[in-house]
């Protein structure tokens, strides 16, 4: 083998696989998920957010990552686990974006 | 009335062997953490050092002798015992207490530390390019949590957890044939699983004390990690992996002992 073949093979090997890193990336987006409110600690889901957009009484009480219940003022806890799911979500999009970009590195 | 101020930091510990300089590594780990978090780390160790990246430098004696087999062929000398002194020699009210191989480069650890009731250890530790290693201490055992990180307040049940983890240390030959574990040689991981399970009335559905957030651990050696806009290139000679900066757990201290791996630490701290 050449040695620019030998170089070839040895940046063949090291490409990256698109997989493991879209797998690791969403594992991040997962921790990234969670929220301090209020005392306690959410992780914003959309069953979290439709149940909250649909419930009726402007305080709830939730149970959070730890097991504890947690008084929420419906509407602040809301406008705030929004924001932060759309946050979130853009960053795993330009990311998972970027990602696409380094199938070689 | 005056009330003291709350106080919070970082606390690791280092003790060298024959083939590993642990304290200089806990040098370089506290620059990013103190970079990073902006708290204080105290480091434990069994020798007399003076750098000013520490807050304070607490000298214990390591008594333990034990091996581990990984990187050096045959096996080579771990003190990794004593972190049970942890509680009484941590000079905060609030203490991150982390290995000295955990790269910190965000804050979530300060969002753990924000609601830690007691204490929280690390439940999900994802090895990065490895198929999922057992999860369990033994085959017949209990899931085990991983000691690399532990986040805890000065409460009376944060000290049973120490307390008992002595205990296990102190007793590890019976705790490893109580909860048939594999392997006999004195790892903290499991001594801190077992204090955790008998605390939380032996139950392994109790979630409460798991830090909810998942760690990434880079088993293999790593050839070279650079940083590409907001994204770790890691190489480990046979893959290369592209991860969104975040806390790192990098096992190959070779490559954390390195200049390549000063150089990132430049580049971080800037």
């Amino acid at each position: 083998m050449t040695a620019e073949a030998q170089i070839l093979v040895g940046q063949i090997k090291l490409a990256t696989d698109y997989q493991t890193n879209k797998t690791i990336l969403r594992e991040k987006i997962q921790s990234d998920l969670h929220m301090p409110h209020n005392g306690g600690l959410f992780k914003i889901t959309l069953d979290l957010l439709s149940f909250l957009t649909t419930w009726p009484d402007k305080t709830l009480y939730l149970e959070d990552t730890y097991q504890n219940p947690i008084e929420i003022d419906r509407d602040s806890f809301l406008t705030a686990a929004r924001q932060h799911y759309q946050k979130v979500m853009n960053y795993w999009h330009l990311e998972h974006a970027e990602l696409k970009k380094l199938r070689k590195l | 009335m005056t009330s003291t101020p709350h106080t919070r930091g970082v606390v690791m510990f280092a003790c060298n062997t024959p083939t590993v300089n642990y304290v200089e590594m806990a040098i370089r780990t506290a620059r990013l953490v103190t970079h990073t978090l902006g708290l204080p780390v105290t480091l434990i160790t069994d020798k007399k050092i003076k750098n000013d990246v520490f807050d304070s430098v607490i000298k214990i004696t390591n008594t333990l002798t034990n091996r581990r087999v990984g990187q050096y062929k045959g096996g080579e000398v771990w003190k990794n015992g004593g972190r049970y002194t942890a509680y009484e020699l941590s000079p905060y009210d609030e203490t991150l207490l982390i290995d000295t191989d955990l790269l910190v480069v965000d804050k979530t650890m300060l969002t753990v530390m924000d609601n830690t009731v007691d204490y929280q250890i690390l439940e999900r530790n994802i090895m990065v390019g490895e198929a999922d290693i057992p999860p369990t201490m033994g085959i017949t055992s209990i899931p085990f949590k991983w000691a690399t990180v532990i986040a805890f307040k000065k409460t009376k049940k944060a000290k049973q957890l120490f307390d008992m983890v002595e205990m296990i240390q102190k007793n590890y030959e019976y705790y490893c044939k109580l909860y048939q574990i594999d392997t006999f040689n004195f790892r903290n991981d499991y001594a801190f699983t077992i204090a955790d399970h008998a605390l939380n009335g032996y139950s392994v559905t109790n979630t409460t004390t798991n830090i909810p957030f998942s760690l990434l651990t880079i088993w293999k050696d790593v050839k070279s990690i650079e940083l590409l806009n907001n994204t770790f290139i890691v190489k480990d000679g046979k893959k290369s992996y592209a991860i969104a900066k975040q806390n790192l757990h990098v096992i190959d201290k070779e490559y954390l002992l390195s200049p390549s791996f000063e150089n990132l630490l430049l580049r971080l701290c800037v």
